[in-house]
């Protein structure tokens, strides 16, 4: 390949070519000079400087190199770098861009005439009415956060007033919001992993439900409350759990959601008594049980087991809510209401 | 809306619809220069008044809002004379089409945004989807570091372009669709109104890069906009 050591690069060309590589899965030398208006040779010369950044691909089904031309990519672990020069690149160039209040409130308006929509389907009735429904669930959920951003009173409280009418609307129909365990189906003949389970601040709900509380897990493996702001145990988790106070984990270093992994430790140790302070005599899950699943994972679609299982679990605690309910004379407690 | 109301609005979407399907022909020879190399070139709009034969899922705001608004998007760049053309249409062309194009789209805005006397109730469910599609192209203005205010956009669109053919060929059912439009319209929100930096390039990075696996990569979207108190 050929290398220029005499041509010196301004920032901008060089900024503009990695950016341009980092909206492409792969490139080559000729395409980043059209889409970016720099010359060819130039975009060279940043490609060639760059090879901490930029990786050669090698052409794919066997084709030669002299028949093809080569194809580069971005490394993985440079395009966080090189989105965030982007974004400082921007923001000196012309200042941080905020949205007017406008274009805020307007968005809350369109996700609220959504579910106004998706309300009037709903009750048009046939098939797909409970799809309306969990549609209309969804978009009030959205239009609810949306409505946070609109600080100025003038625009939020007629949008708050209608946000209100509408989630009484959707309290007062009879249907039960759904699970949509099927959200990122797999390609036709191919068995995919199955999405993880939909997080709690995004699944269904009505205006009542409150934000998610959120619990930050910092490099050291502690784990920080931020409404509670202090440092918590696994067994507090447990306890939250108990009382279906609605919360998400977050990791601080990659802000990964980590809630089910979370979940997944207290299950692990509550098996091995470490969470409750006693070895169960009588553990929950036991070896065969647990061997059993990690059979069922080997031959069948990850997701028909966790399906089957969510289902079986939901009829053991619809019928011990019942029994409950007949113990007690039919009072039933419920801390958080979702 | 009556049935000789839908017909009519049927036929004039047939009308447009050869219009713009010349238009995706002309585009499709030209995307590899917009760099979409590995994402599969075909626009799916789908306009189910033309197309009754087909099974469509009903008022998905990703094919009939987000999509459409990309279409629209290509369409008034091809219209636009000057710096927005995309490569690989002409001039030329562009003037031929130019009138057809300008009518093509402004007829779809207003058959979606349906400014008649009877709404249509999956309006709603169409401008959720364009909205999501404008939020993310104003935040990728806004992350652009071109100069010019024609080429910051037209950098915009093409970035669109390339995360609407990358979710496209995902494989993605409806719900999963409206999860992903509802947490992009999040995400480009508070990017635009609130992110700092770090929090933007994490954004741009997830918003470009390749989607290997979409669940993995929605769940890196929520998790992202979760940690702002909305």
């Amino acid at each position: 390949m050929a290398h220029f050591p005499n041509l010196t690069l301004e920032l901008s060309d060089r900024t503009r070519v990695l950016q341009a590589a980092l909206q492409l899965p792969t490139f080559t030398i000729e395409q980043l000079a059209e889409l970016t208006g720099v010359k060819e040779a130039t975009v060279q010369v940043t490609v060639v400087r760059s090879k901490d950044l930029i990786e050669e691909v090698s052409p794919a089904g066997g084709i030669r190199q002299g028949m093809r031309a080569v194809r580069y990519r971005l490394r993985e672990s440079a395009r966080a770098r090189i989105a965030r020069e982007a974004v400082e690149m921007a923001e000196r160039l012309r200042g941080q861009q905020k949205l007017s209040i406008q274009d805020t409130a307007r968005g809350a308006t369109i996700a609220l005439n959504a579910v106004d929509s998706s309300l009037e389907l709903a009750s048009a009735g046939g098939a797909e009415a409970k799809t309306w429904e969990r549609r209309a669930r969804d978009q009030l959920d959205l239009a609810r956060r949306l409505l946070v951003l609109v600080k100025d009173p003038v625009h939020r409280t007629p949008l708050q007033r209608r946000l209100v009418q509408l989630a009484g609307r959707l309290e007062g129909s009879d249907l039960q919001p759904e699970d949509e365990s099927e959200q990122f189906g797999p390609p036709p003949g191919a068995a995919v992993e199955q999405a993880p389970p939909q997080a709690p601040a995004t699944q269904a709900s009505g205006v009542s439900k409150a934000p998610p509380r959120t619990i930050w897990k910092y490099p050291n493996r502690r784990l920080y409350d931020a409404v509670e702001r202090r440092y918590i145990t696994l067994n507090e988790i447990h306890q939250l759990v108990l009382r279906h106070v609605d919360f998400v984990v977050i990791e601080k270093k990659g802000r990964a959601d980590i809630t089910r992994a979370i979940l997944l430790q207290i299950v692990a140790e509550r098996e091995q008594g470490g969470v409750q302070g006693t070895i169960p005599a009588d553990p929950l899950l036991s070896r065969d049980f647990l061997a059993e699943i990690i059979r069922s994972c080997d031959g069948v679609p990850r997701g028909t087991v966790g399906c089957y299982l969510q289902q079986s679990l939901d009829v053991f605690s619809a019928a011990h809510k019942s029994e409950s309910r007949g113990r007690d004379g039919g009072t039933e407690v419920n801390e958080s209401g979702g | 809306m009556t049935n000789e109301g839908k017909a009519q609005g049927g036929i004039a979407l047939c009308a447009v619809c050869d219009v713009q399907a010349r238009m995706v022909e002309a585009l499709n020879s030209a995307l590899s220069d917009w760099g979409l190399v590995e994402e599969p070139r075909n626009l799916l709009a789908p306009r189910h008044e033309c197309d009754v034969g087909k099974q469509h899922s009903s008022g998905c705001p990703f094919y009939d809002g987000w999509m459409e608004e990309v279409s629209y998007g290509l369409l008034t760049a091809c219209s636009a004379s000057g710096g927005g053309l995309p490569p690989g249409i002409t001039a030329d062309f562009a003037a031929q089409a130019r009138d057809c194009v300008e009518k093509a789209a402004s007829a779809v805005r207003l058959q979606r945004q349906n400014t008649g006397a009877v709404r249509n109730p999956l309006a709603g469910q169409w401008e959720l989807g364009a909205e999501a599609a404008r939020t993310l192209r104003r935040f990728f203005e806004c992350c652009a570091p071109e100069e010019q205010e024609s080429t910051r956009k037209r950098a915009a669109l093409g970035q669109l372009v390339a995360l609407s053919y990358r979710i496209q060929s995902t494989p993605t059912s409806p719900a999963g669709l409206r999860r992903i439009v509802n947490s992009c319209l999040l995400a480009g929100q508070c990017g635009v109104t609130f992110m700092r930096v770090p929090e933007r390039a994490e954004l741009l990075r997830l918003l470009t890069q390749p989607i290997v696996d979409v669940a993995k990569w929605v769940h890196r979207l929520e998790a992202l906009w979760r940690t702002f108190p909305i």
